[in-house]
């Protein structure tokens, strides 16, 4: 029998109830368990888990793979750890989220509040962009980022990433923006703003949902990315992620060392998850409400 | 000098002609209607004055300066929208302040401003609200206070009252009445409710399919129509269109009427039957309003009357309706509602012939 819950959503009984949540708590564990074993593997000693369970807890309770991972863990050529390539990530993953989201926001705005000739088109020429895979890329970008003496750095980086964000951005902010009425603009208009006043001063402060959708997507694109890091940048330039690859391949002494292992691929995961949780709490519904007739 | 003139404006849409030929000037502090049906181009005209839509062809002046390429906020003009466009992020005090502080006013000028403004419009208690937290009415005042603000030579209402429940509405027509009689600006506003069109107008322009059918004030507009479509857009209950054969010639032209049985020569005014003659056919469309057809009873003596079968009566209250049939048409009538017949009497009603309107079969414009 369907039960009536304080909220008026029907739901089943207990027992369907039970199933239901057997089964998701199965679910969240087969998720979980990969993470609990890198965790705790990260903080074991390397004869603990030669020797141990893969399941038990850390004892004695060791931090130092962490700080390998951070400083000294050789990646390739160097045995400086991973910190140096996860300041590179942090310094292109930032400009280019910002500027993708920026110009994703002004995109959207002009295509649906200012439109000209044509608008449609260029909008539709963005949206291919979406469909177009990464792979496709690579030789013409080598090519374009050799031409323009960005080839082999940061800043090569930051312009791949932000030029292929754009397309995902507009698409987001423009089917945003079709939303809000376009008699906002207009009042805004006869009210003596202008384009960029009115863009700043009436549509970017109801965007904040919209902008979180963009930094969220754009920040786990970029600062996943591993193809274009490593076809377009080498040695010191790479990002964390080309990084972690190398660090996780490359064994000095011949043993491998999983705890170091972990630890690295935790510190190049927690910049996402961070993101997740900060960008998530302003992932507010109902911005527009009372512009107009509610 | 005229606050607005409006010359020989059209406006198309890519191949689309929406607007033709519009001429309108206003008088200073003069408040003008648009009234016309869904899709006759009211907003799209109001928008040209306001300059968010290009001019395709023709001039606009403001004040005796051509705007055509004014931007909004070179024309001195405040406009009013249908769903009150309050930015839903300010609260009110700051929606009512925006156009000042765009505009660079400083800010105790700004505060003076919305004070004035919010005690005009009585609602000092919620400057401090966000849109979200009013209701319908006082959004629609906010907007007002909006527009209210900027002390513009011009205001421009589209549709402001149409999202209000009725009774609201007639309080607000009240209201934006008197206030237009306290400022004494001009004003242009927009509906399709004819209603509003005849309480608030000084003139009224009736639009239809681009073209202003009739630019008069509301006694023209309701006893003058230029052509059927005025006459019956404006007036409710619509005006009764009966067709008809005339008899006789010249100064004694009259009209044939059919009811239940017995056919009628309506005798007209000399006046009116002269043109009529001179017009030339010998059929035309005869336009009375129910208030000029109703029971013998209540009526003159001398007037033509003509028995007719009652098919439905409809009490409004202060007035009851009787639907019946003139020449196969059906028409209304008015009666009091206490002489009311019951439904299907035969009973005579007189027909008022001096202000019956008269429109060619074809063409559908007045003739007399
Ligand atoms: N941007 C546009 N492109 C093409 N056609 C348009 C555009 N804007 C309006 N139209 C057309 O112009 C005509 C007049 O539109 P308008 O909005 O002025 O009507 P309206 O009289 O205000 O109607 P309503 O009472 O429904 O608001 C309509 O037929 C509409 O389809
Ligand atoms: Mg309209």
């Amino acid at each position: 029998m369907a039960a009536r819950t304080e909220d008026g959503v029907a739901r089943g009984g207990p027992i369907a109830r039970c199933i239901v949540y057997g089964i998701l708590m199965l679910a969240a564990a087969y998720f979980l368990l990969p993470l609990y074993v890198m965790l705790t593997t990260s903080f074991k000693t390397l004869p603990q888990i030669a020797n141990g369970s893969l399941l038990s807890l850390p004892s004695p309770f060791s931090v130092s793979a962490w700080g390998d991972a951070w400083s000294s863990a050789c990646t390739g050529g160097d045995c400086n750890g991973l910190h140096h390539y996860f300041w590179n990530s942090v310094a292109f993953t930032a400009p280019a989220v910002a500027l993708s989201t920026a110009f994703g926001a002004l995109n959207g705005y002009v295509l649906t509040k200012w439109r000209f000739k044509g608008s449609e088109l260029i909008f539709g020429l963005l949206l291919v962009g979406t469909f177009v895979p990464f792979q496709m890329f690579l030789l013409p970008m080598a090519r374009v980022l050799g031409i323009i003496g960005l080839d082999n750095s940061v800043a090569g980086l930051t312009l791949v990433h932000t030029v292929y964000g754009i397309a995902f951005t507009t698409l987001f902010c423009r089917n945003y923006y079709v939303a809000i009425p376009d008699e906002l603009v207009k009042a805004a208009r006869i009210d003596g703003a202008s384009f960029i006043s009115t863009f700043r001063h009436v549509i970017l402060p109801i965007s904040t949902p919209i902008l979180m959708v963009c930094v969220i997507w754009q920040f786990t694109q970029i600062w996943n990315d591993f193809l274009f890091g490593v076809v377009f940048t080498s040695g010191d330039a790479h990002p964390i992620t080309v990084a972690l690859n190398n660090l996780v391949n490359t064994s000095s002494t011949g043993v491998k060392r999983y705890n170091v292992d972990m630890a690295g691929a935790i510190i190049t995961a927690l910049p996402t998850l961070l993101v997740y949780i900060v960008a998530g709490r302003y992932f507010m519904r109902g911005l527009t409400a009372g512009a107009v007739k509610g | 000098m005229a606050v607005l003139n409006i010359e020989n404006v059209s406006k198309t849409f890519g191949e689309t002609r929406v607007l033709e030929d519009i001429n309108i000037s206003m008088a200073e502090g003069e408040f003008l209607i648009l009234v016309g049906p869904s899709g006759c181009g009211k907003s799209t005209l109001l928008n040209m004055i306001a300059g968010l839509e290009s001019v395709s062809d023709g001039r606009i002046t403001l004040d005796g300066r051509s705007v055509n390429d004014a931007s909004p906020r070179e024309r001195n003009i405040a406009m009013v929208f249908q769903f009150y466009a309050l930015y839903p992020n300010m609260n009110v005090r700051r929606n009512i302040e925006f156009g000042l502080k765009m505009r660079g006013v400083p800010k105790a000028e700004r505060a003076q401003t919305v004070e004035r403004v919010a005690r005009m419009l009585q609602i000092e208690n919620l400057l401090d609200r966000k849109p979200a937290q009013l209701s319908g009415g006082q959004r629609q005042r906010v907007a007002i206070g909006r527009a209210l603000a900027r002390d513009p030579a011009l205001f421009l209402f589209d549709e402001p009252l149409s999202n209000l429940d009725a009774k609201l509405r007639v309080e607000m027509r009240t209201e934006l009445k008197q206030l237009h009689q306290r400022l004494g600006t001009a004003m242009v506003y927009v509906t399709h409710d004819q209603i509003e069109a005849m309480t608030l107008g000084d003139r009224i322009a009736v639009m239809h399919a681009g073209r202003v059918q009739q630019l008069g004030t509301p006694r023209e507009i309701y006893d003058d129509p230029a052509n059927r479509y005025v006459a019956g857009f404006i007036g409710s209950p619509a005006m009764n269109f009966i067709e008809c054969g005339l008899t006789g010639s010249g100064g004694d032209t009259a009209v044939r009427l059919t009811g239940s049985d017995t056919e009628t020569h309506l005798a007209l005014p000399q006046a009116t039957a002269a043109k009529l003659a001179e017009h030339g056919k010998t059929r035309v469309l005869m336009g009375v309003r129910p208030e000029h057809l109703v029971p013998a009873a209540e009526a003159d003596t001398r007037r033509a009357r003509v028995t007719c079968a009652i098919d439905v009566v409809e009490p409004t209250g202060p007035d009851t309706y009787l639907h019946t049939e003139l020449n196969d048409a059906a028409v209304t009538a008015r009666c009091l509602p206490s002489a009311a017949p019951n439904t299907g009497a035969h009973i005579p009603l007189a027909i008022d012939a001096e202000r019956a309107v008269f429109f060619d079969c074809d063409t559908e414009q007045r003739i007399a």
